[in-house]
């Protein structure tokens, strides 16, 4: 049973070695071998037990239907046995019963004889006649329709074997009475030692009825033969009286026995046959196999139909299973890779982002000189209070530095963008994040026609919150947005108050909307509709950072008809967000 | 190929979005250098007027004490400017490089663009990178994508600022032999340095179009392997 | 302590910024010393130990925050501001757990640096 497991084990470890091997995507055709692998296997495994069921039940079932049908006929035959040796016995007592009986002076005297014979046959039938024989073998005296007096016997063998066993059954003959007969021989001996046979002819026709009483199928036979295999009836088949039975003597067995065999035809018969323990005859009976298991091959049809639709419902069974399974491994396979495919993705973006953002700071080295040498030149004006055009320098010098504000503020929202930077909380005016955020999609909206819509409440309080990390979700949203739109599409981006204690942020588009099971994966890690436009990332990056502001997000959408994001940002950062 | 192909797409669509964006900044970057240069140019001009005043005036008008210092400090800020301008201008060419539905690269001018951005960061290392100046012949161009060309160039750049300091490599386009090429000659003196970490998607890249570096003792050369058949799309 | 008795040297590879920064600090009669790479500066600063350094992060050759770890091993009293370029504030943190009194980003408003002098050079910190 062990070993029988590990060799299981084997296979199953061998079939799907697909499995673990590499770490590569599976190719198509690794996913029909596969597939092919299971399929077998599976089939195997619930086919195999079926088929040694069946195999199973098949030879019970057979067994048991044999039995079914050998039974009755070996009852039978030890029945008509039963019968044949009542008959013989009967006659055999009744010719014994006159040997003794009478004395042999009485039964010397043909009259006697005569009246014995006719009072005889009245009860018993059968008898042929009846004859006196003395022990030298002539016949005395003989009742009967065959002149037969005084024949001689002495020279005869069944005369010795009667004289030694004191009874003797013959085997059936034909003699010179021209119709198969036997014999029945009794010997006596009186007190005085003398010794005498009373021997009487059995017409044998008797036993074609005792066979007629068995009321067999028209294809069955039975008949009576001598140990030697001679017919003693004639049969319907195996030949006519005193004939050789084709079929070679079974073994010598007193019990009603059933052997499976075939006959001269080649036909495969039961034989069932018995031996006369008294005498030399045996009964046979013979049913032909092919009749008497014709329910058995109507079970067998039904049997073979019901094992090649199940093997059939076994095989679409395992095959879809299996279809389902694949498609399964296919697609966690494929949402695997994807998640690959984005990380990587990520990587080459970011390494994109890093030498913009490298380069951009870099602006800040020039600018950090202008900053002083502006900042120089107001220094000294400051000491020439008598300069002339004093205030309209002051006044360049001033718009100098204030661009340089600007160019500072810009790159480091350039940086916001580029990379994420440390959560640093500090307050904020929502509207001019949006507003800021804005600015970057403004140019890629005007180029393919989108009208982006504000309408933002100009009374929000200034809440505290990341900059960076705010303006990283609208850029997601907007983005996911933009790429959502048709060209000449519409954004709406909406500002105002929620409850409780919450600033709202709306951004509805009029693209292409999502589907249901979108809408249901759409902040999940890599997920991306296949077509799609985002990241993968961007949404789970989204809701992770909201969520770490403390805030919340919502989305619905109607396909056809746009989808509408929703960000809620706390007033009052929580404290563990804010510490 | 049609999953990678699929890829390179959807990368070189949000780089096109993250184009967008730095477009955008540095335009606006571009706008506040103009404001910074011309409110130094009419400092200029006003320093010019009252000197041309005191000038007439003859010397009834004192002229301005700070005037030469003032002149100086206006030219600085002029090249400061130029300098910001030439940054911002650089990554705004780079921002535009995603935008680009070429499928061919001009190998100097990728090159060119490269190390006009990092010269300075190169420079923070006392790294010069020379770029030869082309043997007159016209220049390799590589069926690769202007983004991955430079993204290429960039990395075995930064793989070389990580490890030198204090030298001059050489940097030769070429198109001998078989594949257009960029050669990154490595300093005589620089066999002291330690050994050069290129980046794995570099050093194992293969397929047709996409650039793969391999070290070649004095130099490294960054191959950029012609592909029969371009992916479609981009 | 004055103004005036301050010595400061001030860091920086970039020349046109950091000698105008230098004059404009000297208007408001601040003292500085300017040198423009990391070597010049731990020499200068053996040589002559100032107050305050005010160090860019970003030096050709010898990285910044390099020289504030040469300066902090000879000269554990030599207050350090940083400068940065770069917009990260990563550099910066990194200087303040090497002992740097503080950083700021460029481009950098005068009287804020002052503010953080004055804060060095006169406070406990």
């Amino acid at each position: 049973m062990r070993a029988v497991a590990t060799v299981f084990k084997t296979i199953l470890r061998h079939s799907f070695k697909d499995l673990h091997g590499s770490e590569d995507i599976l190719s198509p055709e690794r996913y029909v071998s596969l597939r092919r692998k299971i399929v077998g296997l599976m089939a195997v495994v619930a086919v195999v037990p079926l088929l040694l069921m069946a195999a199973i039940n098949y030879h019970e079932y057979r067994a048991a239907l044999g039995r079914e049908i050998q039974n009755p006929l070996r009852i039978l035959l030890s029945k008509t046995k039963n019968s044949f040796e009542l008959f013989l016995a009967e006659r055999t007592s009744t010719v014994s019963f006159i040997a003794s009986a009478y004395p042999f002076e009485e039964l010397a005297q043909e009259k006697n004889l005569k009246h014995i014979f006719t009072v005889m046959t009245q009860v018993f039938d059968g008898f042929v006649d009846l004859g006196l024989i003395d022990e030298n073998g002539v016949q005395v005296s003989y009742a009967g329709p065959y002149p037969l007096a005084g024949k001689h016997y002495a020279e005869q063998s069944w005369f010795s074997q009667v004289m030694i066993r004191g009874t003797y059954i013959s085997d059936v003959f034909m003699g010179y009475r021209h119709f198969p007969h036997m014999i029945i021989a009794v010997r006596h001996m009186d007190e005085s030692g003398k010794n005498w046979v009373v021997r009487a002819t059995i017409d044998t026709t008797r036993f074609d009825r005792l066979i007629a009483a068995m009321s067999l199928e028209p294809d069955s036979d039975a008949f009576l033969l001598n140990k030697e295999g001679i017919l003693q009836t004639t049969s319907n088949y195996y030949g006519k009286v005193l004939e050789r039975l084709p079929i070679p003597m079974p073994t010598q067995s007193y019990e009603a026995r059933l052997v499976e065999t075939q006959d001269q035809r080649g036909e495969d018969i039961y034989l069932a046959y018995s031996y006369f323990p008294e005498s030399d005859f045996v009964l046979m009976a013979v049913k032909p196999r092919g009749s008497a298991l014709k329910t058995w091959y109507m079970v067998k049809g039904d049997l073979l139909f019901i094992f090649v639709l199940g093997v059939m419902a076994i095989f679409l069974v395992v095959y879809k299973m299996t279809d389902l399974l694949i498609q399964r491994m296919r697609e966690s396979e494929e949402r695997r890779e994807l998640a690959f495919r984005q990380v990587e993705h990520a990587q080459k973006l970011s390494s994109i982002g890093r030498l913009a953002a490298g380069v951009a700071h870099e602006i800040n080295n020039p600018l950090a000189a202008i900053n002083e040498k502006a900042g120089l030149m107001k220094d000294l004006l400051g000491l020439r209070p008598d300069f002339p055009d004093r205030e309209r320098f002051i006044t360049l010098a001033d718009a100098i530095l204030k661009s340089i504000r600007r160019c500072r503020d810009i790159t480091h929202r350039m940086l916001g963008f580029a990379r994420r930077m440390d959560v640093s909380y500090e307050e904020l005016d929502i509207n001019e994040v949006l507003t800021d955020t804005l600015s970057f999609l403004d140019q890629e909206a005007k180029h393919r026609g989108v009208t982006i819509v504000r309408e933002l409440d100009e009374s929000l309080p200034r809440i505290k919150s990341d900059r960076g990390q705010l303006q990283q979700v609208f850029l997601n949203i907007l983005n996911n947005a933009l790429a959502a739109v048709p060209d000449d599409g519409r954004i709406e981006v909406k500002t105002g108050e929620g409850v409780p204690d919450s600033l709202v942020i709306s951004f509805q588009d009029n693209g292409c909307g999502m589907s249901q099971d979108t809408l249901e994966h759409v902040f999940e890690p890599f997920f991306t509709t296949k077509k799609g436009t985002g990241t993968g990332l961007g949404l789970s990056i989204t809701y992770g950072i909201i969520k770490k502001l403390g805030g919340d997000i919502a989305v619905t959408s109607k396909q056809g008809d746009g989808t509408l994001f929703t960000v809620y940002l706390p007033k009052t950062a929580r404290k563990e967000a804010a510490s | 190929m049609g999953v990678s192909g699929e890829n390179t797409k959807q990368g070189m669509r949000d780089a096109a979005f993250m184009g967008a964006v730095t477009a955008s900044i540095t335009h606006e970057m571009q706008n506040v250098l103009a404001i910074i240069q011309q409110s130094a140019g009419l400092m200029g001009d006003l320093l010019h007027a009252s000197r041309m005043e005191s000038l007439k005036s003859l010397g009834f008008r004192k002229g301005f004490q700070y005037h030469d210092k003032f002149s100086t400090l206006i030219a600085a800020i002029g090249e400061q400017v130029e300098r910001g301008s030439n940054l911002s201008e650089g990554l705004n060419r780079l921002a535009h490089v995603p935008d680009s539905p070429a499928e061919t690269t001009d190998l100097r001018s990728a090159t060119g663009l490269l190390f006009s951005l990092i010269g300075r960061i190169a420079r923070k290392k006392r790294i010069a990178f020379v770029l030869e100046s082309g043997t007159g012949d016209r220049a390799p161009q590589v069926q690769c994508p202007p983004m991955q060309a430079l993204m290429a160039l960039y990395g075995v750049a930064q793989a070389l600022i990580e490890v030198l300091s204090g030298c001059t490599v050489q940097v030769a386009v070429g198109a001998a032999e078989d594949d257009p090429h960029v050669d990154f000659i490595l300093p005589e003196g620089g066999a002291g340095s330690p050994p050069v970490i290129l980046p794995a998607s570099l050093v194992d890249a293969q397929g047709a179009g996409t650039p793969c570096a391999t070290s070649l003792g004095d130099r490294i050369r960054l191959r950029f392997p012609p592909c029969p058949a371009v992916a479609a799309g981009g | 302590m004055e103004r005036k008795d301050w010595n400061v040297l001030l860091v920086d590879d970039e020349r046109e910024f950091v000698t105008t920064l230098s004059e404009r600090l000297g208007l408001r009669g601040i003292h500085s010393r300017v040198v423009f790479d990391g070597e010049s500066a731990l020499r200068e600063v053996a040589e002559n130990p100032p107050h305050l350094v005010v160090l860019d992060v970003m030096l050709p050759g010898m990285r910044g925050l390099e020289v504030l770890r040469g300066i902090k091993a000879g000269f554990p009293n030599v207050k350090v501001i940083l400068l940065t370029g770069h917009g990260t504030t990563k550099n910066g943190i990194e200087g303040m757990k090497l002992g740097a009194f503080d950083y700021m980003i460029k481009p950098l408003d005068i009287d804020v640096l002052i503010e953080k002098m004055t804060e060095a050079v006169g406070g406990r910190r």
